[in-house]
């Protein structure tokens, strides 16, 4: 059993500060991924959590119990790195008992003495080999391993500690494409079988879609969102959040309040200088206030037929097979994308008109949050799955 | 076919512009005259400057004659413990302070390499001189601080008596050159990456059984290296003893080591005339004595460590 | 937990901190005692100079009696001149080994790597009876030479396998574009291996400077000495007169130390940047 509770965690380096307090609740057994671009201090907050750097300020509990000053091995806790870190001069074999031979201070404390702690670690890392399928590979080096190997071999010296929480810091990067999304598989599976905690940092937002329980956006040492792939996906809070999640990325067009109502906002575009109608609470939302209104590209389409309309002049056209995405002109600003038909027969330099429906577009204000929607459409919120 | 000749020879040319001074002042100033004073020991030299081939007689002069052999192997036993101070007292203090230095977030880690190297980077003779000073029973400066620590008797005439010359000459040699130790080890040691000591502190290591059971194993090549250099530069030593003790490397040859005692057969002492080709003789057996070591360390033992990609 | 994690930073600090004491205090000692006068030394050398104790007539003494200024001119020109040779030409030679697959191109660089090992002072004998027959002996150029070829190997060792790293693109680019051997090295090779240049240069030169042994046999003569040299005679000679060895240990250390903490971040860059292995 592990629930960990991170309350006002913060790190600074000297004068610097890294994170500015962090809060968030992992349930036991849940596979929680912090995503973020680079430099955003999620990986430094995967330190802090196993216990590799002292937390600043904030409470760090596991269980209910404050572990700040608690080693890593005492917080039961452990982790794969990125680099695998498998130590180059040990065999498979001991690669994986090297945790277990450490003595008194090793996770199973006095336990380990005598003869039978030899037999007790041979048969924790047959076990954890096996069902890694590493059985072959026990007397070999690092060295002599490719980089998937590698990889389940960083897992299985994980496993065989039997903690309470994993920690996985980005453990696919250094892993071909092919490789990457069998290994993510892997891992997946291996959450079901073992019905741990894991938590696992990434800065890619696919591995955390497909991976994670719950997802929690960090940006610039702050949580930018927390919640499930699909919450995150249909409700993201902020424009970062909309914009980290989802690929490609959703597209943004500014705008200014012309009108204020209860359950919506006219917003003037300045990209066609349309006005829209849209269904969001406006909060404190003003008229002249700018806003920005987001659309996921697969959230358009061709046609007129929807209550959000655009036309445009498009760019490029790109034929996926299964789907097209057209790119759009957009003046000085990234081009805007709408994913189509495969069959679609749009071409380079046409002229198309586009559509949406009101209840898939998010408005955001100055701030860059997100103004609840008042739409009922089921098609556009996250469905609740029974837990 | 012709055109591939002409490029070939148009690249040799090249080569040869680049290889041809360097391999030419090595040649002339380092290996003939290594090769030649091999070959000079085989000889005899009058005054006059008549040579004549004598074969063995040199080494079996040195090797047999018993005032010969007793400087010989009273230099060669010295040299040994001069070395043997070296490889068990500096080299683990140089991997100490290598190993404290590279401990993650030290602060002042700079500072602290930057001035434990500073007696390396002074000459051999101003060290000599400043030790030699310090130790004088004329300044008191010694009685003055072994009084701190509680010795009351003053410091005895370290450098004077024959029990203690040659290990405090060897300690004060291993007080200059810690710092060279302390900076290959250093460095080794900044080579393993942080990921595999943090794996280790997650599996429950503490930096103490990280540093003996992961880094010191990673690092052992560098080790064996440190240790032929120092095994190169002890059986090459020279100023130290020359600075502080004379050519003499008194009292009584109790400091003498191969180097001085090369100097000597070279260019005579006291009564002894100096003699080039017995000069010639004792670098020679000084060349083979570091050969030995040089090539034990190249075919033993590191062929058996086993160097690894981190 | 709270205790040892305290202690053990402060206990690193208080070894590294001895262990500094340890290694500066001599030199610290002999460099404020060159400035009191004699009774100053005597009476309490631990003492720093005061108002009655100050005195620079050990400085006076060295400046009247000795050429220092000559043992300078003379270690610098040999340092900076063997230096230069060694760079230009041991770059030159790694370029050629790492770059122009010959026959004979490993037994060549093995053949120069013979050097970092065996000592050239064991060749002394031949060496100077060399120099005698090139009519060389109490010159400067004498202990250029040998120090080039002192040090070469090491230089060449280093400088070829940077060379190596270097991406092939680049020279390939320049050699479609019809830039000559000669310019390649000069033009694109010399400036890409700088760092590696300096650690050399620093490898090369702290040997040099501080040798004894060469400006003993080779180079003997008062007008040749070197600062190393000089030093050793001087004391010699006035073994006696505290101030005069004082000072002049002073003079020969003071000038090393402000260069060593002018160059210290950039030498011991070098020494642990991965160059050497």
């Amino acid at each position: 059993m592990a629930d960990i509770k991170l309350s006002g965690i913060k790190k600074s380096y000297g004068k610097a500060e890294v994170l500015h307090g962090i809060d968030i609740d992992i349930k036991d057994g849940e596979f929680v991924v912090f995503v973020g671009p680079s430099g955003c201090g999620k990986s430094t907050l995967l330190r802090l959590i196993a216990g590799l750097e002292t937390i600043s300020d904030g409470d760090l509990q596991i269980d209910g119990e404050t572990v700040n000053d608690m080693t890593p091995s005492q917080r039961k806790i452990a982790m794969v790195f990125q680099s695998y870190a498998l130590y180059p001069h040990m065999t498979v074999y001991k690669n994986m008992a090297f945790g277990l031979t450490l003595g008194k201070k090793g996770p199973l404390g006095g336990l380990l003495g005598g003869g039978e702690n030899k037999k007790l670690i041979d048969e924790k890392v047959q076990k954890a080999a096996k069902s890694l399928k590493l059985e072959d590979y026990l007397h070999r080096y690092p060295r002599e391993l490719s980089g998937g190997q590698r990889q389940r071999v960083a897992i299985g010296r994980a496993i065989v500690r039997d903690p309470n929480v994993f920690l996985f810091d980005e453990p696919l990067s250094n892993l071909d494409a092919a490789l990457r999304v069998n290994t993510r598989l892997e891992i997946a599976k291996l959450h079901q079988d073992l019905e741990a905690t894991i938590i696992y940092v990434t800065h890619d937002q696919v591995e955390a879609m497909t991976l994670a329980d719950k997802i929690v956006v960090v940006n610039g040492g702050h949580v930018a969102q927390c919640g499930s792939p699909l919450e995150l996906y249909h409700h993201p809070a902020n424009k970062f959040v909309a914009g980290f999640i989802g690929s490609p990325s959703m597209n943004f067009l500014e705008g200014t309040t012309t009108a204020v109502h209860a359950g919506s906002l006219d917003v003037l575009l300045d990209y066609d200088n349309s006005t829209a109608s849209i269904p969001v609470h406006p909060d404190e939302t003003q008229i002249g206030d700018k806003v920005t209104i987001g659309i996921r590209p697969e959230h358009m389409k061709e046609g007129n037929d929807q209550s959000f309309k655009l036309s445009a002049k498009v760019n490029v056209v790109e034929r996926l097979g299964e789907a097209s995405y057209l790119y759009l002109e957009n003046g000085e600003n990234d081009p805007l994308c709408v994913k189509t038909d495969g069959h679609s027969i749009t071409k380079a330099g046409d002229k198309v008109e586009l559509c949406a429906d009101f209840s898939a577009v998010h408005v955001f204000n100055a701030e860059g949050n997100a103004l609840a929607r008042t739409t009922s459409d089921q098609k556009y919120i996250a469905p609740k799955l029974s837990a | 076919m012709a055109l591939k000749n002409q490029r070939g020879s148009f690249f040799r040319t090249h080569i040869l512009v680049f290889l041809l001074p360097a391999a030419l002042i090595y040649t002339l100033f380092m290996i003939i005259p290594l090769i030649d004073t091999v070959r000079y020991s085989f000889y005899d030299e009058t005054a006059e400057g008549i040579t004549s081939f004598v074969g063995w007689d040199n080494y079996i002069l040195i090797l047999t004659d018993e005032r010969w052999w007793t400087d010989f192997s009273n230099a060669l036993e010295n040299n040994f413990i001069f070395f043997v101070i070296h490889m068990f007292v500096q080299n683990p203090i140089g991997l100490l302070l290598a190993a404290l230095l590279s401990l993650p977030r030290l602060k002042m880690a700079n500072s602290y390499r930057t001035l434990i190297f500073m007696p390396t980077m002074l000459s051999v003779v101003i060290i000599g001189f400043i030790w030699k000073l310090i130790l004088s029973p004329l300044w008191g400066v010694g009685d003055t601080l072994v009084g701190f620590v509680g010795m009351t008797d003053g410091l005895p005439a370290l450098l004077g008596e024959e029990s203690t010359a040659l290990i405090t000459l060897s300690f004060i040699s291993v007080w200059q050159f810690v710092g060279i130790p302390m900076m290959l080890i250093y460095a080794a040691l900044l080579n393993v990456p942080d990921d595999l000591v943090d794996a280790a502190i997650v599996d429950g290591a503490n930096q103490w059984t990280a540093f003996w059971r992961i880094k010191l194993p990673l690092i052992l090549p560098t080790i064996a290296m440190v240790s032929v250099l120092t095994f190169v530069a002890n059986f090459n030593a020279f100023d130290l003893i020359y600075a502080v003790k004379g050519a003499l490397a008194g009292p009584n040859f109790e400091t003498d080591i191969m180097g001085t005692m090369f100097y000597r057969t070279f260019f005579g002492y006291q009564l002894q005339p100096g003699s080039a080709t017995l000069g010639a003789t004792v670098a020679s057996l000084m060349f083979l004595v570091i050969l030995c070591g040089v090539m034990l360390y190249l075919f033993v033992i590191q062929r058996r460590l086993q160097r690894y990609q981190l | 937990m709270k205790l040892s994690k305290r202690v053990g930073p402060l206990g690193v600090h208080a070894v590294l901190m001895c262990y500094t004491v340890i290694a500066l205090f001599p030199i610290y000692l002999v460099i404020m005692n060159s400035f009191k006068s004699k009774k100053g030394i005597f009476r309490d050398p631990l003492a720093f100079p005061t108002g009655t104790t100050f005195d620079l007539v050990g400085f006076e003494k060295v400046i009247a009696r000795s050429s220092f200024d000559v043992y300078f001119t003379n270690s610098i020109s040999v340092t900076v001149i063997s230096l230069v040779f060694v760079l230009l030409l041991g770059a030159m030679a790694a370029w050629a080994l790492a770059e122009y697959d010959f026959p004979g191109s490993d037994m060549m660089a093995l053949y120069l790597a013979i050097g970092i090992m065996i000592p050239i002072r064991l060749g002394s004998v031949s060496l100077l009876k060399m120099i005698v027959g090139m009519g060389l002996v109490n010159t400067l150029t004498a202990l250029v030479l040998v120090y080039t070829a002192q040090g070469l190997p090491l230089a060449i060792f280093i400088l070829r396998e940077f060379i190596a790293q270097i991406p092939n693109d680049l020279k390939e680019a320049a050699r479609c574009d019809g830039v000559s051997e000669y310019r390649i090295f000069w033009s694109i090779i010399l400036p890409l291996i700088r760092p590696a240049l300096a650690t050399v240069a620093v490898f090369t030169m702290i040997p040099i400077w501080n040798d004894l042994w060469f400006p003993l046999i080779l180079a003997p003569s008062q007008e040749t000495a070197t600062v190393t040299l000089g030093i050793q005679q001087f004391i010699g000679q006035y073994v006696t007169d505290w101030n005069a060895v004082l000072a002049s240990l002073t003079l020969a250390i003071v000038p090393i130390l402000i260069l060593y903490v002018i160059f210290s971040r950039q030498l011991i860059r070098g020494l642990t940047s991965g160059a050497v292995k």
